[in-house]
């Protein structure tokens, strides 16, 4: 069954053919939402609310639009919203990197244990970075890292012009680096 | 080229955004320039750093939950909407039940004398000033409209003498 299949039979209302594409786009929209909100419960909530509100609001899928896309959209603002609703980031910055989340990372599992040691504080760094940037800015720039999104792309998924896409990426990577130099622990992963 | 817009031609030749010729007036600045140098280095250790960051996996458990919570959502709509419904109806029957008594009880307090008497006051003014928005509409539509009329009557007039000479015109044509 292709998914243009699935899709009409999940807009009619067949759970089993939804529970297919959940399948499909889980990895996407969940590392999405870890990307942009930093801890695996809150990850996990937003890809559950995303898939919710998709199966909710299916009829204003446009099939000419890539489903992930639109998809991603969905996880994107929520991930937004609840970034601003949040009144003190909840994630604990200089707590590193739980092994349980470490182990959901798409790491070859046959690395050295002084490699897995490099890699689990490379992924706390990015948390650290990541966690710095406004929401929007944010989201921009695990869009165009992780998922290789162009700016027309982006501009569309957050609903900004493609010149506030090129500004914002532009101010993140310019804080982000700042901040990437002033971390101690980048000198000696480098 | 000052280092601010070479700052930001940075940021799209990392995306593979910047035209070729763009690229080559970037890196010439930069090799004159240690301080756009500099940033262009922790740029690109920036990005070799995010590049390389792979992909989260979910946890296993995950696409079971999230189909749970669609079902739960999709049942808890029409509940929903049934809840409010007979929360309307019970307020409706509510009312319906106390509304007399409560109208008895500000009937025996003197209230009821004074909203009869009050009601249509009030509904009176509003009457007028909705009289006199419309009217003031309609002056102003005058107003604009106007010229308008009579060019309108005057092209109308045109139209209708040249049509009238069109005939006669085709009338000639014809009987020659």
């Amino acid at each position: 069954m292709d998914e243009a299949e699935k899709l009409r039979l999940a807009l009619q209302g067949d759970e089993g053919a939804f529970a297919s594409l959940i399948e499909t786009y889980q990895t996407s929209v969940y590392n999405l939402a870890y990307r942009m909100l930093g801890n695996a419960v809150d990850a996990e909530d937003a890809t559950q609310e995303t898939f919710v509100r998709a199966f909710l609001h299916l009829k204003r899928y446009d099939p000419a639009r890539p489903f992930r896309t639109w998809l991603l959209s969905i996880a994107s603002h929520y991930c937004v919203d609840r970034l601003r609703r949040r009144t003190e980031d909840r994630l604990l910055l200089d707590e590193d990197i739980s092994l349980d989340e470490y182990r959901q990372c798409e790491i070859p599992m046959q690395l050295s244990t002084s490699a897995i040691v490099e890699q689990r504080e490379r992924e706390a760094l990015i948390r650290r970075l990541l966690a710095s940037l406004p929401a929007i800015e944010r989201a921009a720039i695990v869009l165009c890292y992780w998922y290789s999104y162009s700016y027309e792309e982006i501009a569309e998924m957050l609903g900004l012009t493609v010149s506030a896409v090129k500004s914002r990426l532009y101010r993140a990577r310019r804080a982000l680096a700042k901040k990437l130099a002033q971390e101690p622990e980048w000198h000696v992963l480098r | 080229m000052c280092c601010d817009e070479i700052s930001e031609m940075m940021s799209e030749w990392l995306d593979g955004r910047l035209r070729p010729e763009c690229s080559r007036a970037l890196w010439e600045h930069i090799a004159g320039c240690t301080s756009c140098a500099v940033e262009m280095d922790a740029l690109q250790a920036l990005d070799r750093l995010l590049t390389s960051a792979p992909f989260v996996r979910p946890p296993a458990h995950l696409a079971s939950s999230v189909l749970m919570r669609v079902q739960h959502a999709r049942q808890a709509r029409p509940w929903a909407l049934g809840f409010f419904g007979l929360v309307i109806g019970a307020g409706v029957c509510l009312a319906l039940i106390f509304l007399p008594t409560l109208l008895g009880l500000l009937s025996a307090r003197g209230v009821v004398p004074v909203l009869m008497h009050g009601v249509p006051k009030v509904a009176m003014h509003l009457v007028a000033l909705a009289g006199a928005v419309v009217r003031t509409g309609w002056v102003i539509a005058r107003r604009v409209a106007e010229p308008l009329i009579g060019l309108s009557i005057v092209a109308f007039a045109c139209l209708l003498v040249l049509s009238r000479l069109w005939v006669r015109v085709l009338r000639c044509w014809g009987t020659m």
